[in-house]
């Protein structure tokens, strides 16, 4: 009899361990009342906006690419883990953390620091502007980023408002995007979340 | 030679400090599956190899693609996440949670040894 209640007290634990997240997740969101529009503003003006946080980025594009450019490769078709710090659009560092080592990107007004730990050494590359034709590299992987290239061509009546909800523990306002909202001759959507 | 900030002798061993404890907590998951399969079975033997077993188990799944669903529920995930601790400034995420994941084990795995272990144990 003691085996049976002792085993429903830890069945009833295990139970309340394994909800836990979802009860997280499930907690209500609450967001601003912006207007669609309004939201679209904030996050096309959104570059100078300072934060830091962590993100993860699992790409699914397998690169046909050897040696020269497996970076990009890396990039397009594995796991990036990022760590950001960010001032501005050319005031910030962004760190992708591999499993023992890393590689850092500081952007300053002078130019850009690389860091690479594996193979112990710093780059200066000392461009005030950044070249207008270039490769991707992992601070174009920042969730913030992505968002503002995602909507820098969108328009005011192409915006509309979704619910919000909860994204990596933050609460997000919801904005669709249908390009071409008055012909209807684009079928597709794009519903990015924006949180502060 | 170009260097990132170097950490001073004080930080170095604090952090040294900080990366063996968790090194060590982090095997009280493992520690716990051997104690609740002690409770199963009579043999001393059998528990230390289905620990062991479980302990490779999990170590494979970390390899395999196809079980990323699974990764972060494997006793081992986090295993690595001491590095961490060395980064500047120190990337505290997956420490927290490997010590979480850890703990989660530990109780629910203590618990259920106590729960299976109700009389004495005297058969050899």
């Amino acid at each position: 009899m003691t085996f049976l209640r002792r085993w429903l007290v830890v069945l009833a634990g295990i139970a309340v361990l394994v909800a836990l997240p979802s009860a997280v997740a499930a907690l209500p969101s609450h967001t601003p009342e912006l207007s669609a529009s309004q939201l679209l503003t904030r996050i096309q003006h959104s570059a100078s906006t300072p934060y830091s946080g962590y993100a993860e980025s699992t790409g699914g594009l397998s690169l046909p690419v050897t040696n020269q450019f497996s970076s990009i490769a890396d990039l397009f078709g594995g796991q990036s883990q990022l760590r950001v710090w960010w001032r501005s659009t050319n005031d910030w560092r962004v760190d992708s953390v591999g499993i023992a080592g890393e590689t850092d990107v500081r952007r300053s007004a002078r130019g850009y620091w690389t860091w690479n730990y594996e193979s112990n050494s710093a780059t200066w590359a000392g461009q005030p502007q950044a070249p207008s034709v270039r490769l991707p590299t992992a601070v174009d992987l920042t969730p913030p980023e992505l968002g503002r290239r995602l909507l820098s061509e969108a328009l005011p009546r192409e915006a509309s408002r979704i619910g919000s909800d909860r994204i990596a523990g933050h609460s997000a306002a919801g904005l669709r995007i249908r390009p071409g909202a008055q012909s209807g001759a684009h079928c597709w959507a794009t519903s990015p979340w924006a949180s502060r | 030679m170009s260097r990132g900030s170097a950490l001073t002798p004080g930080q170095l061993a604090v952090r040294t400090l900080i990366a063996v404890g968790y090194v060590a907590f982090s095997m009280l998951g493992v520690a716990a599956v051997a104690l609740f399969l002690s409770t199963l079975t009579d043999s001393a033997l059998l528990a230390s190899l289905g620990a062991l077993a479980i302990l490779i188990a999990s170590s494979l799944l970390l390899t395999i693609d196809a079980s990323r669903a699974l990764q972060p529920y494997l006793p081992t995930r986090y295993w690595l996440s001491f590095i961490d601790l060395f980064r500047n400034p120190i990337l505290w995420r997956n420490v927290v949670r490997g010590v979480a994941l850890q703990g989660v084990y530990v109780v629910v795995l203590l618990g259920g040894a106590w729960a299976n272990f109700t009389t004495k144990d005297i058969t050899s």
